[in-house]
């Protein structure tokens, strides 16, 4: 545990979200993040992050402490907590991935990039529209066209669930 | 600031960004990101989502296939269908996966092959020219 004095003594940020929160965090964490990084070594000690909205960044914040506190012991434990950081709806993976593309926090990426493609993983079209919010624009002729070409790709089980 | 701040200001900023809607807001270099963790086959079928996301997946850098026997495989690198050709041409996807952008595959993984079709890989090879290839991964089933 970190005493009084030394607590005092370390160097902090302040990140700013898209919605014009503030907040504070030790360097040491915030530099986990290669933009970050590289502001810091900038000399940068405040960090505006306009792509970054407030929701996203606690938790990428929560995210960033967990992990920079990383030890041998705690590997459990930081287990458990990033398997209940990517349990939530895709809306929040989609916000999270894109926050954690722009602060270049790659553990994150990959983590996020894997939980979304697993879970649309043997998803139908039909669900992953849906989930991904798309509007489809093909003709139902165009639609039928691609899938007849296509049977082996489009035969079998999906999976209609959309969480 | 403090969890309880923390909390606090959560909810508060909970509404606001409820009506953001999902995956629309990504750029379609991280859309490739994920589609390049999906199994090649899963990635293909990612076509018929929308006219944006026709060729996304023709651009990713892996190419996973778990074949649970090589006539999988077979079907998605097989010859034209000399009486589809025409009907087809605009979406190139008879074998799909000659749409594939060869340059971006960097990692090449065949799960699951079942014994014996090892020998007929060979013929596969012309489909699969991938020069920025790094990583090869191939795994015969034992039985």
């Amino acid at each position: 545990m970190a005493s009084t004095t030394e607590t005092k003594q370390k160097k902090m940020l302040i990140l700013k979200s898209a919605d014009n929160d503030e907040f504070e965090i030790e360097e040491s964490v915030g530099v986990q993040s290669e933009t970050i990084k590289n502001l810091v070594e900038d000399g940068f000690t405040f960090v505006p992050l306009p792509n970054v909205y407030t929701k996203a960044l606690i938790k990428i914040i929560d995210y960033l402490k967990k992990h920079a506190n990383k030890t041998d012991s705690n590997d459990e434990e930081i287990k458990t907590f990033d398997k209940d950081f990517v349990n939530t709806t895709f809306d929040d993976l989609f916000e999270l991935v894109s926050a954690a593309n722009y602060l270049h926090i790659s553990c994150l990426m990959n983590m996020l990039c894997q939980t979304i493609a697993d879970r649309i993983k043997d998803k139908s079209p039909e669900a992953v529209r849906k989930i991904f919010h798309i509007n489809c624009d093909y003709t139902p002729e165009e639609e039928a066209k691609i899938r007849k070409a296509n049977a082996q790709a489009f035969e079998g089980q999906f999976d209609e669930s959309l969480d | 600031m403090t969890s309880s701040e923390l909390r606090n200001l959560k909810k508060q900023k909970e509404e606001a960004v409820d009506d953001d809607d999902g995956i629309s807001q990504l750029s379609d270099a991280l859309l490739i990101q994920i589609l390049s963790l999906l199994p090649i086959d899963e990635a293909f079928t990612i076509c018929i989502l929308s006219k944006r996301w026709q060729y996304l997946w023709t651009l990713v850098d892996n190419f996973y296939f778990t074949c649970a026997n090589y006539s999988d495989i077979k079907s998605y690198t097989g010859e034209r269908l000399d009486d589809e050709e025409d009907s087809c041409r605009d979406y190139h996807q008879i074998n799909p996966f000659a749409t594939l952008s060869k340059n971006s595959i960097c990692n090449f993984e065949l799960l699951d092959l079942a014994k014996g079709d090892d020998m007929d890989l060979l013929s596969l090879v012309p489909s699969f020219v991938f020069p920025n290839l790094k990583n090869v991964k191939i795994v015969i089933s034992p039985e």
